[in-house]
């Protein structure tokens, strides 16, 4: 017996047991995830499908769920995870990930997802910077053009166009040969729907109340304290007196700085993510083929 | 309260030079939301809107181009409103959002405490990463009561939210200091008005007792307290308590507004106290003191009436919510109650004030939002949900799972405060809402007025100062009249109604009359006093509908019916000199498109079924009272 503990061929199978032994007890998964034929379940895998599955990703109450399970559904929910399993990996084998536009969507989208957080950045923005930004994107920050008038109503409602378009007219005249005054419009034509003076009111505004084409009218006018029209809106016809146009205008950087400054941050940010993306490509050569076919001809 | 009550009109008259400028009238008509939360409400921060601060909520109200917090979308309101309240919930306010950007300073605790804290922190960030937040919310939600009819607050199934992040008073003093900032940055007299406020946010065992808190004071006062929360007691009375004693202490002026009485389980306006306790005269003054107006229509449905109380009325059937905010399981169903309704309730102010001298109910109305994703929206073409999660057509249709099957499409879009003052400012809007100058619609902007008087001569309709005549000859929306010298005499109401000038045209203007029957029971009747068309009134004294133009394959509405204006002078002819009564004005808008319907046509199915496809917009004014 001592003889054939000391023989080495012994000892050499011995110690190949023992290394077989341990390899098999602390290395199971990775000998079997190399091969594509064997499909493990378990507790983790049902947990993960289950999540998945109800788009709920909550653990706790998956657990819940799973441990309530009765012998015949947890048999029919491993039926399911080992059908998937396999036809994903059959997938994968015949190459259908490749091209497919809703996986590739998806990767493109973690991916995003995960550089959005590489590339947060420290939000100081000094005043230079604020300067800069404003003056390069000065068209993002015009302000609205304005208008301050009056104006007499003569509604179509009760008389046909032409009558209340001759009826404006008449007092045209009379409104400007008697120099009659802005605060003294109230006294002529009929109450309109909405405002009597429109003062420094915006341009949107305006054409809400009166139209497109009776607000860009009015943008024409001159402001020289005459009574000016007959212009027409869809409630009738309307003489104006304009006191002033501010045309559209670039405001002061202190309006709007605030604005400014959520802009820069929001374009820091973009900034960082496209530098994380220029990144990672300089790790790519791009290399241009010959095209295989030619454009503009149908193939 | 005092002074705004009396320099209301003296202001009025004394500015009436400057705002004659304007529009020649005594007051502006300016459009705004008292009820607006951000991602500082705990709520809100769970479902979806992790990004949508008071700053955003007042640039989107200015007409800024603002990110939505959930689907980030570019998203700007076309017409800017004057004026916005950010309310938020005091209790855990801006918590949420600081424990899950890592700024929280949470306060010592035990050890189990502690560990408690830990995995409620950990399993809020691991929810909120895989957007399945709104689990929490429901984990909050109060469970039905075990005793109907009784105190819900002493009900055994009435429970304060656990304090699972230990007295996070310190986050929320940093929270409401962050919001005052906002509000002060973004208050511009003249152009545009903000207003501190928070939501105190009462629910006990599902009755939803909610007010939005706001006052008309400037950072350096409102940041001497911190928002008293539902945490700090759940009865109205401790609240009007926590009122006089802040403005007293501070000089604060505070105004509570209810909202959602239509799920308050029959609590909101009730013939006693929600203790139990018959109504006294001490009561009606106290509340009546601090809550002159309240939400008439909001996301969560319209809370004018209901078809049970008012079977006559056949526009009663408007956009109702019957959910309540509780969990579903083992529940009872939604039931409508005479206290959840406006109406109803203006009619127990009636019959209480007969009965103790004072009128508790005595209140004016307006809507407002209450949309959780700070960006007010109340257009039908413009609606951006209720929370931040159920914003796009697709993922409205899964809003809310777990809550009774409520969808986004259950929701209104819906409604605007409409506020007659003289001049855009802090002062000037608040001193409107004393005096219940007000009114509410349901998203458009209709102008209207309403003035009640005993000599009105007939009415010439094209006059052009018709606001002078009602305010020179009568009082105007939130006024009184009473006992006449002349005991012949019948009070006479003198209405405008104008249609937004950038939306569709007008179908009717109804006179809701309620008063105090013989029995000592408030009755109602609806007069149709002015309408478009050559509609005559049949023999049961309801006038035809008048039809309906929305294109069902484009959403779009032709504006071939209806009229711009209507304007009346109505007289009442069932006048009895010796009954308490209240008259208000409803316009009805002709038909158009309510937003389920647009999802449905972009999501090319057939219309949602949450709701009818067109609908009939509104506005609603505050009455004026006629007392013997």
């Amino acid at each position: 017996m001592r003889k054939l503990v000391k023989d080495p061929l012994l000892q050499f199978m011995l110690i190949g047991f023992l290394f077989y032994g341990v390899f098999t007890l602390f290395a199971p998964e990775s000998q079997q995830a190399n091969d594509p034929t064997i499909i493990t379940i378990n507790d983790e895998a049902l947990l993960r499908h289950l999540q998945a599955q109800d788009k709920v990703f909550d653990r706790t109450s998956a657990t819940k769920t799973l441990a309530a399970l009765d012998t015949e559904s947890r048999t029919r929910l491993e039926d399911e995870f080992i059908r998937d399993e396999i036809m994903v990996r059959e997938a994968i084998k015949l190459g259908f990930d490749q091209d497919d536009e809703v996986i590739r969507g998806r990767l493109i989208q973690k991916m995003d997802f995960i550089m959005q957080g590489f590339a947060a950045t420290d939000n100081t923005v000094t005043e230079p910077e604020l300067l800069t930004f404003f003056a390069r994107h000065k068209q993002d920050y015009r302000r609205e053009a304005e208008a301050t008038f009056t104006h007499v109503f003569f509604s179509t409602k009760t008389r046909t166009l032409a009558e209340a378009t001759s009826a404006a007219s008449e007092l045209l005249t009379t409104l400007n040969q008697t120099s009659v005054p802005f605060e003294k419009a109230g006294e002529y034509g009929e109450r309109f729907y909405f405002l009597r003076n429109y003062v420094k009111r915006p341009k949107r505004l305006i054409s809400d109340h009166f139209g497109p084409e009776m607000t860009a009218d009015i943008f024409t006018q001159t402001a020289n304290g005459k009574w000016a029209g007959p212009l027409l809106s869809q409630y009738g016809v309307h003489l104006v007196m304009v006191r002033t146009i501010t045309p559209e205008r670039d405001p002061d950087m202190a309006e709007v700085a605030d604005q400014i400054l959520a802009n820069i941050r929001r374009a820091n940010s973009d900034k960082a993510r496209a530098k994380a993306l220029q990144k990672l490509m300089e790790k790519y050569t791009i290399e241009r083929t010959a095209n295989a076919i030619e454009l503009g001809q149908t193939p | 309260m005092k002074l705004p009550y009396i320099l209301g009109f003296g202001t009025a008259l004394a500015c009436s030079a400057g705002a004659w400028a304007e529009t020649g009238e005594a007051t502006n008509l300016y459009w705004g939301d008292t009820h607006l939360h951000t991602s500082y409400s705990f709520d809100a921060f769970l479902a979806g809107n992790k990004t949508a601060d008071p700053d955003t909520a007042y640039r989107w109200a200015k007409g800024q181009p603002v990110i939505h917090p959930y689907n980030r979308t570019r998203v700007q309101l076309a017409r800017p409103l004057d004026f916005l309240v950010v309310a938020d919930h005091a209790e855990l306010m801006g918590v949420i959002r600081s424990v899950h950007r890592g700024e929280a300073e949470l306060p010592d605790m035990s050890l189990w405490g502690s560990l408690k804290r830990w995995v409620a922190v950990k399993v809020l960030n691991s929810k909120l990463e895989d957007d399945t937040a709104g689990e929490i919310f429901l984990d909050l939600l109060p469970k039905d009561m075990a005793v109907p009819e009784g105190d819900p607050v002493q009900d055994a199934n009435n429970q304060l939210p656990g304090q699972r992040f230990g007295d996070t008073r310190g986050i929320e003093q940093i929270a409401w200091n962050e919001i005052v900032d906002a509000a002060e940055r973004h208050n511009t007299p003249g152009s545009f008005t903000s207003f501190v406020g928070w939501e105190w946010s009462s629910i006990p065992t599902g009755a939803n007792l909610h007010r939005v808190v706001f006052s008309p004071n400037g950072g350096d006062v409102a940041k001497k307290y911190l928002p008293y929360g539902s945490d700090d007691s759940q009865y109205p009375e401790d609240l009007w308590t926590w009122l006089e004693t802040t403005s007293a202490d501070t000089g604060a002026e505070f105004m509570a507004i209810p909202h959602n009485s239509n799920i308050s389980k029959g609590y909101m306006f009730q013939e006693t106290t929600l203790k139990g306790v018959p109504i006294t005269a001490d009561y009606a003054k106290t509340r009546v003191r601090w809550e002159p107006v309240v939400e008439i229509t909001q996301t969560k449905g319209d809370s004018e009436t209901h078809p049970a109380f008012s079977p006559d009325d056949e526009f009663a059937n408007f956009e109702h919510y019957p959910y309540y905010i509780q969990n579903v399981k083992d529940a009872r169903p939604y039931e409508a109650r005479r206290g959840d309704f406006i109406r109803p309730a203006l009619g127990t102010g009636l019959k209480m004030e007969q009965k103790v001298g004072t009128n508790p109910y005595k209140f004016g109305v307006i809507g407002s939002t209450d949309s959780h994703s700070a960006l007010s929206s109340s257009d039908e073409d413009n609606f951006w949900g209720k929370m931040g999660r159920d914003s796009t057509p697709e993922s409205k249709r899964q809003f809310g799972i777990g809550r009774g099957g409520v969808t986004g499409w259950n929701m209104a879009a819906q409604g605007l405060a409409a506020v007659w003052a003289v001049e855009n400012s802090r002062d000037a809007i608040f001193a409107a809402f004393k005096r219940r100058e007000v009114y509410g619609t349901t998203g458009p902007r209709m102008r209207v007025r309403f003035f009640g008087g005993w000599g009105f001569d007939a009415l010439d309709e094209q006059q052009s100062n018709l606001s002078e005549v009602g305010y020179k000859g009568g009082v105007p929306m939130g006024g009184d009249l009473t006992r006449p010298a002349d005991a012949s005499a019948t009070p006479q109401f003198l209405i405008q109604a104008t249609k937004d000038p950038a939306g569709h045209n007008l179908d009717r203007v109804q006179m809701v009359k309620g008063w105090l029957g013989e029995d000592g029971e408030p009755r109602e009747t609806i007069y149709n006093v002015a309408w478009s068309g050559e509609r005559e009134i049949d023999g049961g004294g309801k006038l035809p509908a008048i039809g309906d133009t929305v294109d069902r394959q484009t959403g779009l509405t032709l504006n071939s019916i209806g009229v711009p204006e209507l304007v009346t002078l109505w007289a009442d002819p069932d006048f009895n000199p010796d009954q308490r009564a209240f008259y208000y004005v409803r316009v009805l808008q002709i038909p158009t498109a309510r937003h389920s319907l647009l999802d449905g046509i972009a999501l090319q199915t057939t219309a949602p079924e949450e709701g009818p496809a067109v609908l009939q917009e509104r506005a609603y004014t505050s009455a004026i009272w006629y007392t013997p």
